[in-house]
């Protein structure tokens, strides 16, 4: 059963946005836990400015982001974008994820 | 017919570089290297030491220690990226310096931390073919000559050494069972040095570069594939190979492998730590050490899997006899 009213599709729009933003945040969460089992993540937490994961391990991160959302990321969009920032890659995935 | 490994020797120059001086140099946390990189030392070459004069040492050991007649030698393969010159190549000047026999094959091959993998394939189909019947592999390397010791990607890593493997041709099951290669071009520049050759990149200076997140990645998603590939192919599963020696890379690297495939703590040969990472070297080294510990069985069946620069790897299935 559909929502039949003005802007109902902007609604649901919003709404699948949401609902991807947090399977995406549990998702990088879920990396971040199988490089370092003992961190502890939040959509705003640095992971290389709050020492979560370490050079060698943000490399790891990086590869298995890669690997789990099918992009590539470039060594210019880790830093223009400040990636070690779990909310801005969270942005930066659903981007391209809708760029595809 | 088949090929095996009879006899391994190698050689760690006398010069050694510590963490604390890379700290000193680099900046780079002792703690660090130790617990996540796993290297505590590297051995250099002497100032006036070439990579000819590391081979030498390497297979005189081997020559004296195996107890093989040198005239029997009729194929000698010397894998390295750091030869004494561009031209000619160093294998000609080891078989001088050796006094190997005249009618010995003897040539170089450049490729860096698969190279054994390469060496001893091309050994084994000389073997095969009949063209040789004892063959000698020297895997020499100086990466010292080209490291830029305040380069935080670089200098903890690598460390100096040679080997010598003596391989023989047999008629029993035993040695290689099989091998897997492989080549992405695209990643040259991932570990290059440039300005070593004729290309001149006037942007860029003459030690080592390496992009370490592009050999991690390569590293993630091929060596797997390719340790899969070769157990697939030969109907084993993870649990039936008595050990994986991989190119000792670095601590970090490998567990992450280890991990990715399922290895236990017990089958994995991880043996770096006073030398380093050293190249073409890294597996012949471990073999021989693993080899010493008397751990080994008859039929014991092991994995060879060297990767990096070119991007390069091979993967080799063997079956321990001796």
């Amino acid at each position: 059963m559909g929502w039949d009213y003005p802007g109902a599709q902007y609604y649901t729009d919003i709404i699948i946005d949401l609902m991807e933003q947090t399977e995406n945040f549990k998702l990088l969460a879920e990396i971040v836990k199988s490089i370092n089992p003992k961190a502890k993540i939040e959509e705003n937490t640095a992971l290389i400015g709050e020492s979560i994961l370490d050079s060698l391990e943000f490399m790891n991160y990086i590869t298995k982001v890669e690997e789990s959302f099918c992009i590539n990321i470039s060594d210019d969009d880790i830093s223009s974008k400040n990636l070690g920032i779990i909310s801005n890659m969270i942005s930066f995935i659903n981007s391209k994820v809708q760029a595809r | 017919m088949n090929y095996y490994i009879k006899y391994i020797e190698y050689y760690l120059p006398e010069k050694i570089i510590d963490n604390k001086y890379l700290h000193e140099k680099a900046g780079i946390e002792t703690d660090f290297l130790e617990n996540k990189i796993g290297i505590n030392q590297r051995h250099i070459a002497g100032e006036n030491e070439s990579t000819s004069d590391m081979a030498v040492k390497a297979a005189s050991m081997l020559i004296e220690n195996s107890r093989i007649d040198r005239e029997s030698i009729d194929l000698m393969i010397l894998c390295t990226q750091n030869p004494d010159y561009k031209l000619p190549t160093t294998a000609c000047i080891v078989q001088y310096k050796l006094k190997l026999k005249n009618s010995c094959i003897a040539f170089d091959i450049n490729l860096g931390c698969s190279g054994f993998i390469y060496s001893l394939a091309v050994a084994g189909n000389f073997l095969k073919s009949g063209m040789a019947k004892k063959a000698i592999l020297i895997m020499a390397d100086q990466y010292s000559r080209i490291i830029n010791y305040t380069d935080k990607n670089t200098a903890a890593l690598f460390g100096d050494a040679a080997s010598a493997i003596l391989v023989e041709s047999c008629e029993e099951p035993w040695g290689v069972v099989d091998a897997s290669f492989g080549t992405d071009g695209s990643g040259y520049d991932k570990l290059i040095a440039f300005n070593s050759g004729v290309s001149r990149n006037h942007d860029k200076n003459d030690f080592i570069y390496m992009d370490g997140r592009g050999i991690f990645k390569f590293s993630m998603q091929t060596i797997p594939a390719s340790v899969n590939e070769i157990l697939k192919k030969n109907n084993l599963q993870v649990s039936e190979i008595k050990y994986f020696i991989f190119h000792q890379a670095n601590k970090y690297m490998l567990t992450e492998i280890q991990q990715r495939l399922g290895i236990s703590d017990n089958q994995m040969v991880l043996d770096f730590k006073d030398y380093g990472n050293t190249v073409s070297s890294t597996i012949p080294i471990a073999y021989k050490n693993l080899l010493r510990s008397g751990n080994l069985q008859k039929n014991d069946l092991i994995i060879f899997c060297g990767f990096g620069v070119g991007l390069s790897w091979g993967t080799i299935l063997y079956r321990y006899n001796n």
